[in-house]
């Protein structure tokens, strides 16, 4: 694969309507200095230093075991839940450290929402699972909870294909509809920021699409971080790219200039597939 | 180098007919494993048709009203089971209304928030608390439970001033199920996948509205499964029951009255009775026991058996209606924009945000925890109680001389017990290994399925009821208690464990071993012989001597079948002494002396159940896990 269909879905991204909305003043959502990660003696993150600008998508790609969704899981401490990790270096959500010792967790996961590789919808039906979140936050109107699911579904481009079975299990959704719904779910917390960890790693291509529109219908609300192995959907969704490998951040830039135009050796042959 | 097939080489050897007696061999392996698989199904009918026939005398003079009568008279022959199914029904339900939330609560900090050493060594410790035997705790409930209570329900202005009775029993019986509910709920929670507790985390749930929302209700039929199992043993617990009921024969509703239970008048008449009619009546109350348990575990391993299969597909929220013309706008996909944002620069705190959430977090994990000391407690006083403070009380003479002599001894009913578990071993090990092995190597086999749950059920068979079978089968045709009978229902009980155990453990053995064997041309009798069974023997091994520490506590079983004796064991084929008959009997008497041999007694039997299980749990740590680490 060359650089040069890279440069082809870029263009094909501004014929769409898809330029990356360059506001004035954009503002960094997360600043992330100097992170180093431990699983146990292993080592999994190496002085990592990024920002994530607010209403962006920042796309974080590399080979496998490079540390990207380390680095993900961070951001709303996810990582917590593994025995016997630690890190060092500081991450910074609206300049507040998240490590910081007064931090709530709970309310650092509302504002930090995540969606996982794998969909993991919860056995109750589509309404109870959408409206986890906000019930677990103490809401209990049903109008207000059917308001929001409502909003979250038709967000997540799945109302119209589940608004008649709301009380249906979501176990029976298929496996593109059970993502979107965990997306809904995960909007339903009124979230600031979404997580991604390769959503559509486990779907087939045309739900893959249906993602994809997602994240760039989301962006207009939310700051997004998406890890994923697949380098045109980086390329498709993303304005910021993140290279990572064996633990490091390697580059960081534009999504355009990092697909065409990379500075570093290393991220050139990943992109062009030479390894990887 | 060139390959040269000299006479000796292992195809020669095939063409000289190695590969018929390879393929015999086969045969009779397989023979065995069927014959000793089927053994267990055959004993569980065997049982039935035994209770059955032995209770037609009472069926046929009482009919239905057995069940329905409510007194029980043996002198005049009126046979009503109502005062004691009551009894049993009363102080299960107090047992079970006491030990669940207990015991689900204790579990749930165990699995969702315990982490390290917490979980490994609270996990030991309730692992003890199930192996304590019966009638230790019968002994401890008479000597700790009855006189605390007998000080408490006056206080309560009761009648009651024995201090024994329903309720009495009821807590103490909350306190041996508990175990069972605790290891089973903590099982049940272990497997709910880790995607649903990063979801519910993701979403800004604390960790007890995780615990509340998501991992009880998806473990929901595990539970309830295993609340099941702890009710078939608790409805059949026997010796603990007979020692704190008060055998009272009326019929009553009052739990704090004294009362009576099935499996503790079957105890308490059946070795005293010379009329016919009144064992048959106290078999069929047998054959009663016997259905009720049988239900109940049935039910209990097809809930644990579904929730392992598939996962729960529930519907909830049957109430809410999807609401409609809201939706009008155009049909685009767009998500609420959002003002814009003042930037954020205080504390971290959510739009969503739920003041009580916290604190209710914090509450609850105080209560899980206190549910899980609650369990625990009983374990230490028992253990301290016993250990402690009867280790002054033992001496020398307790091991070498008989009860009636001077100093007075229980020697004749260690050797007594030894024998019957040494008999029991020898004749239940091989069983329950083949047996195991048949489900195993043969797992094509139409028959396993009924196998594997007719020996849960066996499994779940009180141990009263197997003793009252081994007497209607063995004992009275002969009218000679013997250690054969006494170890015969011994070992019935210990071959579900042996079979259970040994099929966890041969299907830990990877299966890459198998194939290498077979690979290099081994029949299936050699792989199994050479491969198989030494990659998880440790395990096995573990598992008998568990099973050991188990029997040889019990009491029920050998109460009609070895019948206990005063003397030193003179023949097989005669009466045997047991020492958990003396710990049942002489912790009743009024005797300060014989009490005083029930306090060596239980404190010998719960030191001897308390290394073998401590010893083994620590010493197979390591290795049971090396069998599933070959590869």
């Amino acid at each position: 694969m060359s650089t040069l269909s890279y440069s082809a879905i870029i263009s094909e991204r501004s014929l769409n309507g898809r330029e990356p909305v360059t506001k004035p003043n954009v503002q960094s959502k997360f600043v992330v200095k100097g992170m180093s990660f431990w699983y146990g003696k292993k080592q999994a993150l190496f002085d990592v230093s990024l920002t994530i600008p607010e209403r962006s998508v920042m796309a974080l790609i590399g080979p496998s075991g490079c540390g990207k969704s380390t680095f993900l899981r961070a951001l709303n401490r996810m990582n917590d839940l593994i025995e016997g990790t630690r890190h060092t270096g500081d991450v910074q959500l609206d300049g507040v450290d998240i490590y910081s010792r007064g931090v709530n967790l709970v309310d650092l996961r509302r504002r930090v929402g995540m969606v996982f590789q794998k969909s993991n919808p919860f056995p109750k039906s589509v309404f109870e699972n959408v409206v986890y979140g906000p019930r677990v936050a103490g809401v209990n109107n049903r109008a207000k909870l059917h308001e929001i699911t409502e909003r979250c579904l038709r967000g997540a481009a799945l109302w119209d294909e589940v608004k008649d079975r709301l009380n249906d299990s979501a176990l029976n959704l298929s496996g593109g509809q059970a993502q979107r719904l965990c997306i809904a779910r995960a909007l339903a917390t009124d979230p600031e920021v979404l997580l991604l960890d390769e959503p559509a790693s486990a779907l087939d291509p045309a739900s893959t699409a249906r993602i994809e529109d997602l994240i760039f219908e989301l962006k207009r609300d939310y700051t997004i971080a998406i890890v994923t192995h697949n380098m045109q959907q980086a390329a498709r969704v993303s304005d910021r790219t993140a290279f990572f490998f064996e633990g490091r951040l390697i580059e960081s830039g534009p999504t355009d200039q990092l697909y065409t135009r990379p500075q570093i050796q290393k991220t050139q042959d990943y992109i062009t597939g030479r390894f990887g | 180098m060139s390959v040269t097939r000299d006479a000796s080489s292992p195809a020669a050897h095939n063409r000289r007919g190695g590969a018929r007696w390879q393929a015999a061999g086969d045969w009779m392996f397989r023979a065995a494993c069927l014959v000793m698989a089927l053994s267990v199904p055959v004993t569980v009918a065997l049982m039935l048709v035994v209770l059955v026939l032995r209770s037609l005398p009472t069926i046929q003079a009482d009919g239905a009203s057995f069940l329905f009568d409510t007194w029980w008279n043996s002198d005049k022959h009126q046979f009503g089971a109502v005062p004691f199914i009551v009894g049993t029904i009363l102080t299960s339900a107090i047992a079970m209304i006491v030990a669940v939330p207990l015991g689900v609560g204790a579990a749930a900090f165990l699995a969702e928030i315990a982490t390290g050493w917490v979980r490994r060594v609270s996990s030991f410790l309730i692992e003890l608390l199930a192996a304590i035997p019966s009638v230790v705790f019968g002994f401890w409930g008479v000597f700790f439970l009855v006189p605390w209570f007998q000080r408490l329900f006056p206080l309560l202005g009761l009648a009651n001033t024995s201090g024994r009775g329903i309720f009495t029993c009821g807590i103490l019986l909350a306190v041996m199920i508990v175990p069972y509910i605790t290891a089973i709920t903590y099982d049940v929670c272990r497997a709910v996948p880790t995607a649903q507790r990063q979801g519910a985390l993701a979403l800004g749930a604390t960790r007890w509205q995780m615990i509340w929302t998501v991992i009880l209700p998806y473990a929901r039929p595990g539970i309830i499964g295993g609340c099941f199992l702890a009710l078939g043993r608790a409805l059949g617990e026997t010796m603990a029951v007979a020692m704190l009921i008060g055998n009272s024969e009326k019929l009553t509703f009052n739990i704090f009255d004294l009362g009576y239970s099935i499996p503790s008048v079957i105890a308490n008449q059946l070795p005293g009775t010379g009329d016919d009619l009144h064992k048959s009546a106290l078999i069929e109350l047998g054959l009663v026991l016997f259905l009720l348990t049988v239900v109940v575990n049935s039910f209990a391993r097809l809930m644990i058996w579904n929730m392992g299969r598939a996962r729960p597909s529930l519907r909830f929220g049957k109430r809410s209606q999807a609401p409609s013309g809201s939706g009008a706008e155009s049909g685009v996909s767009v998500v609420a924009p959002r003002e814009a944002a003042p930037p954020r620069t205080g504390p971290l705190v959510s739009q969503l945000h739920n003041r009580l959430a916290q604190p209710m977090n914090t509450l609850m994990t105080g209560v899980l925890v206190c549910c899980l000391l609650l369990i625990l407690l009983p374990l230490f006083h028992i253990l301290g109680y016993i250990l402690i403070a009867g280790a002054g009380r033992l001496n020398l003479a307790f091991f070498t001389n008989l009860p009636f002599e001077h100093p007075p001894g229980l020697g004749h009913s260690l050797i007594g017990t030894a024998v019957m578990v040494g008999i029991a071993t020898v004749g239940a090990v091989p069983v329950g290994i083949l047996a195991a092995l048949y489900l195993t190597e043969f797992p094509r086999s139409r028959i396993n399925p009924s196998v594997r749950f007719v020996g849960e059920l066996l499994g779940g068979v009180p141990s009263i009821v197997i003793g009252i079978f081994v007497y209607a089968l063995l004992v009275a045709p002969f009218h000679q208690p013997s250690a054969w009978a006494g170890a015969f229902a011994l070992g019935v009980m210990m071959v579900p464990i042996v079979m259970r155990a040994s099929e966890e453990s041969l299907k830990l053995v990877p299966p890459s071993l198998r194939n290498g064997s077979y690979a290099l041309g081994a029949s299936r009798h050699q792989t199994v012989a050479r491969v198989i069974l030494p990659a998880a023997l440790p395990a096995i091994v573990t598992a008998i001597f568990l099973a050991i520490a188990r029997i040889a506590g019990e009491t029920a079983p050998l109460l009609f079948t070895a019948y206990s004796s005063k003397f030193w064991m003179n023949g097989l084929d005669k009466p045997t002494p047991f020492l958990t008959y003396y710990i049942y009997t002489y912790s009743l008497d009024s005797d300060p002396a014989r009490q005083q041999l029930a306090w060596s007694g239980a404190l010998v039997l719960l030191a001897f159940v308390m290394v073998l299980n401590i010893g083994i749990r620590l010493a197979a740590g390591a290795r049971v896990v090396s069998a599933s680490r070959a590869d």
